[in-house]
């Protein structure tokens, strides 16, 4: 522990260094620029209280501008800005939100140094798996306080999806959308090939099935897309098997079901050749607005696309196994960095709120035709009668959390899950060579 | 390590300097000349890269919290990852292919490019094109292109019979795509150096060679390669310590897939330090000093080699 | 018949020619077809190389996605601070190490060269927190300043300089000029073609650049174009229509310089030749 502090001090020093022999006056002028952060900080916090009884007294507040980062690049990201733009305009608390949206790599190279070097945004959006690495480095503000200090009921909102916000019982988020993995498939292409198209397969037997009646080589049409560069978690919890328990470290590749749902896989993939080779997710999406393939897992954000180009699609929940069916689930949530100052927080915690209105998540599931999560809103006459919606929600009851919470998550995605998923469907190992080298590749992993 | 290296190198850079005297007059001008790229390189060069060889000993990730001393751990590791091997030998492959590639198809076509006449007018406002153009741009519409599915260079193939070329998707193809493609964007610049230099070699020499009989062949390797040498020892250098950073390529084309194939050193650098938590920021930095000093011993060696035959 | 065995004799350099320009402007020609397609026709199959109906969509979903003018302003002030600045640096430094003698020029220079060895992915963390430690994070003198010299272009301008006779400087110095005159008046002049072959490759680098625009700026009202259009491509769902269409106007102002400048370019180049 003490080697540690001594580290972080030394290197402290030799970044003061850096910048010291970096330009002779700059030292200086950082410690004296520190020092006024600090002031203004204080000044800050102290007229913010001022300002809140004045505001209390009079209506009116100070105007307060959050940074926002976050990933919604594409379509959803115009809709998002778009909800953002109308909050600048009809709030009555004077606050205005600037916008900055970039690519996830971006923002995860940018963010962490940002945050150390106290040049963060006040508000940031990105997907619930990046929280436990933030917040094993203490990046993120406890937001413990925020459903009593907004009066937002929380049990409005299905306990799953609050649930990805928290870690180690604090609460560190306030979810923004929520989604499953689903089944799509093309009714067109169904009918065409004999099946009845309002009828998916439900099981993993009807699935192989269905996809190889599907594929039709000389129309360079495919039965069922698996994107090599993913994971599949549905089959394997499908027949029982699973990954790694996050609450013991436990790796729980090396089963009998593992093996078994590897090789159903490689048989579909490989032999019976029911999805394009190599292809990765973003190429799959391609060939599914394209007509090209008539099943696709992949979450709600296809179905925009889906719709523009006119494909007639439907939407029905993963396959079951022996096991049952499972979807993984996923989020994203609004955070706010480490180091964001009181007046910034209160600010942003009425967006939050604003955004945890029924009148904003219907806009944002109806147009973008993600699940429903707010009880009151799941009674709106309008989301029940949405076909798309009913179906997506009806889709989403078997979502699973996946390693969510838990900081190696996505070291095992990328280093184990995704290339035993890879060397399986391109037939580069065995299923039983795969599942071997991705055991012992996860006991590294865990091992950290 | 510096001092040796550059004495060693010395041939190259500067053997008659040390023979000459200085003249104090020169020395202060030519230090005035250097200073100011010199003080921009110290300061946002030296200064980064030193602090990343001083990460690179510790246990820190991006947050840069809870930092300690690793001392050789992080080293360690680098000899014992089975990427960091896959990796090295991508880079490898990807340089060894690219650099003879990019560099002989404009060395070959400056030869006819020096010529004047309207074709080679022609083709001179053309290929330079592909260079001006960003890789993600060019990425995208190569990859595109080549889409085995959705493309249109793989359906015009199916068409006329050959089947199933899947390029940027098949293990063994999408290296040599992305070493085609690069070759493809790079060959412009390298060829411009080198006509332009081709056309520097004065023409005197060639007729002097012609009244001595001298065949076509014998004018090119006896007065066009040695006079244009130090243009193509410079591509060859630059090229090959760009090669040997390729990033851009593949993390627009293949994003190092598939089955790792065509993961370079610098993008097995940004999974770890920046893709994938836990954001390892040290052993990203070892894994740059390793390949740092793989360019510099390669860079060193081809100099020597390379500029000892032109002098 | 003899004009026919003319013709013959140029077939070859009429076959190599005709083969480089379709194998290096069909690409070219695909995207701009291609940025007019509905995103129906992109992604259709089979593939069609000309839309089946022309249409701007893309292009107005690009112009009302982002603020494309601001962007461009930003990125020509980036790009074009670095063009000037780095090729004066540029040029001095080379010249300095090509033309004239001085105690440690051949360390300095190996020194110079390391730093062309060091991908930008390896530094660029310390090098943000030290532009924001210097105070110079958001603003074009932070952008600006970290890219004012290269060692390729050192490396290249030195190339350049040892290539010219030695005869230059000794008159200029026999006529008693200083050593800037003797680099200003007489030096420059005969690289011209380098300089401008350097100036267009340090400006469609920066134009082009994505990480380091993107890494030294925190505020949105800072980003470039390239760094602009990126967001364009979705995370989850690439949109390949917009995607084209963002490519085609990346490109669009580089093409257009290329045109301009390819002539004294390419030309200057010639000249050079036929003068010697």
């Amino acid at each position: 522990m003490k080697a540690k502090k001594v580290m972080a001090e030394v290197l402290a020093v030799m970044l003061a260094a850096v910048s010291v022999t970096g330009c002779g006056s700059s030292g200086q002028n950082e410690t004296k620029g520190a020092d006024t952060t600090a002031e203004t900080e204080a000044a800050e916090a102290e007229t913010k209280e001022d300002t809140d009884t004045a505001a209390a007294e009079s209506g009116e507040s100070e105007p307060v501008t959050l940074q926002f980062w976050n990933v919604f690049t594409g379509s959803d990201g115009d809709i998002l800005r778009a909800i953002v733009d109308n909050y600048n305009e009809t709030n009555t608390d004077n606050i205005t939100i600037e916008m900055d949206i970039m690519p996830n790599d971006t923002l995860q190279q940018k963010l962490p140094a940002a945050i150390a070097t106290q040049t963060a945004p006040d508000l940031v959006l990105f997907g619930v798996e990046n929280l436990a690495p933030y917040v094993s480095n203490d990046s993120l503000e406890d937001i413990s306080d925020f459903w009593d200090v907004t009066g937002v009921d929380k049990d409005n909102f299905l306990e799953n999806v609050v649930e990805l916000s928290y870690v180690d019982g604090k609460l560190y988020g306030t979810p923004m959308q929520y989604n499953v993995s689903y089944l799509y498939w093309n009714k067109d292409l169904f009918e065409a090939a004999g099946l009845d198209p309002e009828t998916p397969p439900a099981t993993m037997d009807e699935l192989a099935e269905y996809a190889q009646k599907l594929t039709d080589p000389s129309k360079n049409q495919f039965g069922l897309a698996m994107p090599s560069n993913t994971t599949y978690m549905q089959f394997l919890w499908a027949n029982g098997g699973d990954a790694d328990d996050p609450e013991t470290n436990k790796n729980l590749l090396d089963s009998e079901e593992n093996l078994q749902t590897l090789t159903w896989m490689q048989d579909l993939a490989v032999n019976k050749k029911v999805t394009p080779a190599n292809v990765t997710g973003s190429d799959a999406d391609a060939m599914l607005q394209a007509g090209q393939v008539a099943m696709y897992m992949s979450g709600p954000w296809q179905i925009n696309g889906l719709r523009e180009q006119g494909i007639n699609f439907g939407i029905a929940p993963c396959v079951a196994g022996s096991a049952g069916a499972f979807s993984p689930a996923g989020g994203c949530s609004y955070v706010i960095p480490k180091g964001t100052d009181a007046a910034k927080k209160q600010a942003a915690y009425k967006f939050m709120k604003y955004w945890l209105t029924d009148e904003i998540l219907k806009e944002w599931s109806q147009k973008n035709g993600f699940p429903v999560w707010s009880r009151t809103l799941a009674e709106d006459p309008e989301i029940q009668n949405d076909e798309v919606l009913n179906s997506i929600s009806k889709a989403t009851e078997i979502g699973r959390a996946y390693n969510l919470g838990y900081s190696l998550a996505s070291q095992i995605d990328n280093d184990v899950m995704i290339p035993m998923f890879e060397n399986v469907l391109t037939g580069a190992k065995t299923p039983e060579e795969a599942l071997k080298d991705a055991s012992a590749a996860m006991d590294t992993v865990l091992a950290q | 390590m510096n001092e040796n290296i550059s004495r060693e190198k010395a041939p190259g850079g500067a053997p008659a300097t040390i023979k000459k005297k200085y003249r104090p007059q020169q020395q202060k001008s030519a230090y005035l000349f250097i200073l100011p790229s010199m003080l921009i390189l110290t300061v946002f060069v030296f200064v980064p890269l030193f602090a990343s060889f001083i990460i690179s000993l510790l246990d820190m990730n991006i947050f840069m919290q809870d930092v300690s001393f690793a001392g050789f751990k992080n080293f360690a590791r680098v000899f014992q990852d089975d990427r960091v091997r896959g990796a090295t030998w991508n880079t490898f492959y990807f340089a060894i292919l690219e650099v003879p590639l990019q560099i002989g198809i404009a060395l070959l076509l400056s030869i006819y490019v020096a010529k004047n006449n309207r074709y080679t007018r022609a083709l001179r406002s053309i290929y330079y094109l592909p260079f001006v153009c960003s890789m993600t741009a060019v990425g995208i519409v190569w990859s595109m292109l080549l889409d085995p599915n959705l493309g249109i260079l793989p359906y015009l193939l199916r068409c006329i019979g050959i089947e199933s070329i899947s390029f940027l998707k098949d293990p063994d193809l999408a290296m040599p795509t992305v070493i085609v493609v690069s070759a493809w964007k790079g060959f412009g610049y390298t060829l411009t150096l080198i006509t332009a230099a081709v056309l520097n070699v004065p023409s005197s020499l060639y007729e002097a060679a012609e009244m001595d009989g001298a065949n076509t062949w014998q004018k090119f390797t006896h007065i066009t390669i040695p006079g244009i040498w130090p243009t193509v020892s410079f591509c060859i250098v630059t090229t090959t310590i760009s090669a040997l950073q390729m990033f851009d390529q593949a993390y627009v084309m293949t994003q190092g897939g598939p089955l790792n194939r065509t993961e370079t050193l610098v993008q097995y650098i940004y999974d770890r330090g920046f893709q994938t938590a836990p954001y390892d920021l040290g052993y990203a930095s070892a894994i740059s000093v390793y390949l740092f000093a793989i360019i510099a011993i390669i860079t060193f060696v081809l100099r020597k080699f390379i500029l000892e035959r032109g002098e | 018949m003899r004009g026919w065995k003319k013709t013959l004799r140029r077939l070859p350099g009429f076959l190599l020619t005709f083969c480089i320009i379709i194998i290096v402007l069909a690409p070219f020609l695909w995207l701009f077809v291609s940025s007019f397609k509905t995103d129906s026709d992109v992604i259709s199959y089979p593939p069609r190389f000309f839309p089946t109906e022309w249409t701007f969509a893309q292009y107005k979903y690009v112009a009302s996605s982002i603020p494309i003018f601001s962007m461009t302003k930003t990125t020509v002030i980036f790009a074009g601070g670095v063009t000037i600045l780095s090729v004066l640096f540029d040029s001095m430094a080379g010249y300095a190490f090509a033309r004239m003698n001085f105690k440690g020029s051949g360390l300095l220079f190996s020194i110079i060269l390391l730093t062309m060895m060091v991908p930008f992915q390896i530094i660029m963390t310390p090098l943000y927190i030290e532009v924001y430690k210097l105070k110079l994070l958001d603003t074009y003198l932070g952008l600006i300043l970290p890219r004012a010299t290269s060692a390729f272009g050192i490396y290249m301008m030195k190339s350049f300089f040892q290539g010219l006779p030695k005869s230059i400087e000794e008159s200029g110095r026999i006529d008693g000029m200083s050593e800037f005159r003797i680099f200003r008046s007489l030096m420059l002049p005969l690289c011209k073609p380098a300089l401008a072959s350097l100036a267009i490759f340090h400006f469609m680098n920066n134009w082009n650049d994505l990480l380091y625009p993107l890494m030294l700026t925190s505020s949105s009202s800072m980003r470039t174009l390239s760094a602009g259009l990126a967001v364009l491509v979705g995370n989850k769902v690439i949109k390949y229509g917009p995607t084209l269409a963002a490519a085609m106007i990346s490109l669009a102002p580089l093409l257009i310089l290329y045109i301009f400048c390819q002539k004294y370019f390419v030309e200057g180049i010639a000249t050079e030749g036929v003068k010697e």
